[in-house]
């Protein structure tokens, strides 16, 4: 008997399908359909020709793939996952506890072009420990075949599975970079936080990825059990190992997962923020606080988070809290541009010019060539691609862009509006309004009235405070709330674009445009990127 | 929504179908709207595939002198 996909899993990213179910299901309330005259049953349907369903956004092979598998071996106390079962008929993409198989990898590298990274529809799932597929090694091989040269980046995994014999095995598929949750060095801490049986194995993968040669990334959830002195430690071994980077993700809780708040998040936040700055300047290994946006309350200044060790920014005069004002002449404003701009940038002599400690200089950084085989590890290992992360060593989390502000003029341009309420996160509204006032000053947005609301995030609840994560039934609530304080009913709502799916969709499947039939007010989302790295 | 500035690509509907098959138009848009979907997916039965050419409404929402198969093609 086959096993059904969930059409869960592309209601997100494909909703033509679920149109196609509804419509045949519609059908057969009222027909029967035949064969030679004779009723048949049916109880599926598949996709006729797969080419048909390609999806035209670019993203990497393994992206395309998928989730690899919708199953932990740990349970993390801070868990995201944590009361989700109370919703799992809300969620659009609550797992079914699926694993990718085999076949549906090497289907979809078969239709998958390297060339403009496209491929079939992405089945939308939660990803959670990819080491658990017992098809994970051969998924990476289909990958590395069809892509010879891509820097695989692998998916998160806990480590619990990382042992020797499996670094290996993902040596040979090189290029790979790899995301570790590692959270502590403290096997205790591992065992009573996370539920690792084999803490050891996962401590001990680090200095093995180094000795492979594989570039790692370090997530920490500095959760409130965790003593501030652990983590610090925790910083310190994988900048020991010559991490690529080290997230420190501030933690979060839901309503689901907590009936009441088991920390106090601003206290706990600021602590750790606090311990992030000072360790930042202790250590060679870039790190940063995600969401970064709340670190800097939102301003997006291209200020030097990191430096990447062997990094051609590591050998100039290029120090962590240096502000890029120029790079080769061309002004820089924020993070995401600066961003932009040293991955366009070609090789050779870059002038940087800095503001550092209240004064100018030119900073000169050599990009040369190197030779392919030379390893230059974390930041070019041996045998990868000349500047494989393409910002030449110089680390900066994503950021607000300042386009936004010019894509939210031309809509408001283009249906005439006078009262807009545009929505921001509660990180990013501060700068925003802030940067609404220049623009409004330098003569732009003339005759508008702008009003910007933060939506609270109702539906998680607890301290979750990111706008990728609101749903339209928090937008609904904000309107109504608005609609009832101001008595002012705007013309135009402008929603950013990065919660949703390329359909419209937010996370339990319901479509922005439900808000237009809500209220009768125009609504356009303003394309956005996820930012809360 | 598209500025004026833009290319908009905008489909004209006829009124008069290019081929009708059945004359009652509810039946003729149920037979169509089978047909389209079967250019684009493939029906099964316990993961088999399942060749349909035909089709007839339930019999609780006829009579039986309605009874009538109503081909696809």
């Amino acid at each position: 008997m086959k096993n059904y996909d969930s059409i869960n899993h592309v209601a997100w990213t494909e909703p033509r399908i679920q149109f196609i179910k509804n419509q045949l299901e519609n059908l057969l309330q009222i027909v029967d359909l035949e064969s030679k005259g004779e009723v048949v049953e049916i109880d599926g349907f598949r996709l006729k020709d797969p080419s048909m369903w390609r999806s035209s956004l670019p993203q990497s092979i393994l992206d395309n793939f998928g989730t690899l598998s919708s199953v932990c071996d740990c349970n993390c106390d801070f868990c995201y996952e944590k009361g989700l079962s109370k919703i799992s008929n809300k969620l659009v993409f609550f797992p079914k506890r699926s694993m990718l198989t085999l076949q549906e990898a090497k289907t979809r590298a078969k239709y998958y072009d390297p060339e403009t990274q496209t491929g079939l529809f992405v089945t939308a799932a939660d990803s959670l420990e990819p080491t658990l597929n017992p098809d994970w090694i051969n998924i990476l091989r289909t990958a590395r075949e069809k892509c010879p040269n891509e820097i695989l980046d692998l998916p998160n995994t806990n480590g619990t599975k990382l042992t020797e014999e499996i670094i290996k095995q993902l040596s040979e598929l090189k290029p790979i970079t790899i995301n570790i949750s590692l959270h502590s060095i403290n096997p205790l801490t591992r065992k009573q936080l996370m539920h690792d049986p084999n803490p050891e194995i996962a401590i001990q993968s680090i200095p093995l990825l180094k000795k492979y040669g594989i570039p790692f990334r370090i997530g920490i959830v500095p959760w409130y059990t965790i003593p501030i002195t652990e983590i610090k430690e925790t910083i310190k071994y994988a900048d020991h190992y010559d991490a690529l980077e080290i997230q420190i993700e501030l933690p979060g809780f839901t309503q689901f997962g907590f009936e009441s708040p088991p920390f106090n998040t601003k206290q706990q936040w600021n602590n750790i923020v606090s311990t992030v700055k000072s360790m930042r300047l202790l250590i060679q290994t870039p790190l940063y606080t995600s969401p970064y946006a709340y670190e800097v309350n939102g301003d997006p200044s291209a200020v030097v988070v990191g430096i990447v060790k062997n990094s051609p920014a590591a050998n100039a005069d290029l120090h962590i809290g240096d502000r890029i004002l120029e790079i080769n002449g061309k002004k820089v404003f924020t993070r995401s541009y600066c961003n932009d701009l040293l991955r366009k940038t070609s090789k050779g002599q870059l002038q940087i010019k800095i503001l550092r400690n209240r004064k100018i200089r030119e900073i000169n950084m050599d990009c040369k060539q190197e030779d392919k085989e030379k390893n230059l590890y974390p930041y070019k290992p041996s045998g990868y691609p000349i500047d494989p992360f393409h910002q030449y060593g110089i680390f900066m989390p994503e950021s607000f862009r300042l386009e936004y502000i010019i894509q939210i003029e031309n809509i408001i341009n283009n249906y005439n509006s006078k009262n807009v309420l545009i929505f921001a996160s509660k990180l990013i509204a501060p700068y925003f309004k802030k940067i609404l006032q220049v623009f409004k000053r330098q003569g732009h947005f003339k005759n508008v009235k702008i009003y910007v609301e933060t939506p609270k995030n109702i539906f998680w609840g607890g301290n979750i405070c990111i706008g990728d994560l609101l749903t339209v039934s928090d937008y609904v609530n904000c309107i109504e709330e608005f609609l009832l304080k101001k008595k002012v009913k705007p013309d135009l709502l402008l929603i950013p674009s990065s919660g949703f799916s390329n359909w419209g969709r937010d996370i339990i499947g319901r479509n922005f445009l439900e808000i237009e039939q809500q209220f009768n007010i125009p609504v356009e989302l303003v394309k956005s990127l996820i930012i809360w790295r | 929504m598209q500025n004026s500035n833009e290319f908009i690509w905008h489909y004209k509907i006829n009124h008069k179908p290019v081929k009708k098959v059945l004359n009652d138009p509810v039946t003729e848009m149920i037979r169509s709207e089978i047909q389209n979907l079967l250019k684009i997916v493939i029906l099964t039965k316990d993961g088999n595939r399942v060749q349909i050419n035909g089709f007839k409404f339930h019999k609780a929402l006829v009579n039986d002198k309605e009874d009538i198969e109503y081909k696809i093609y």
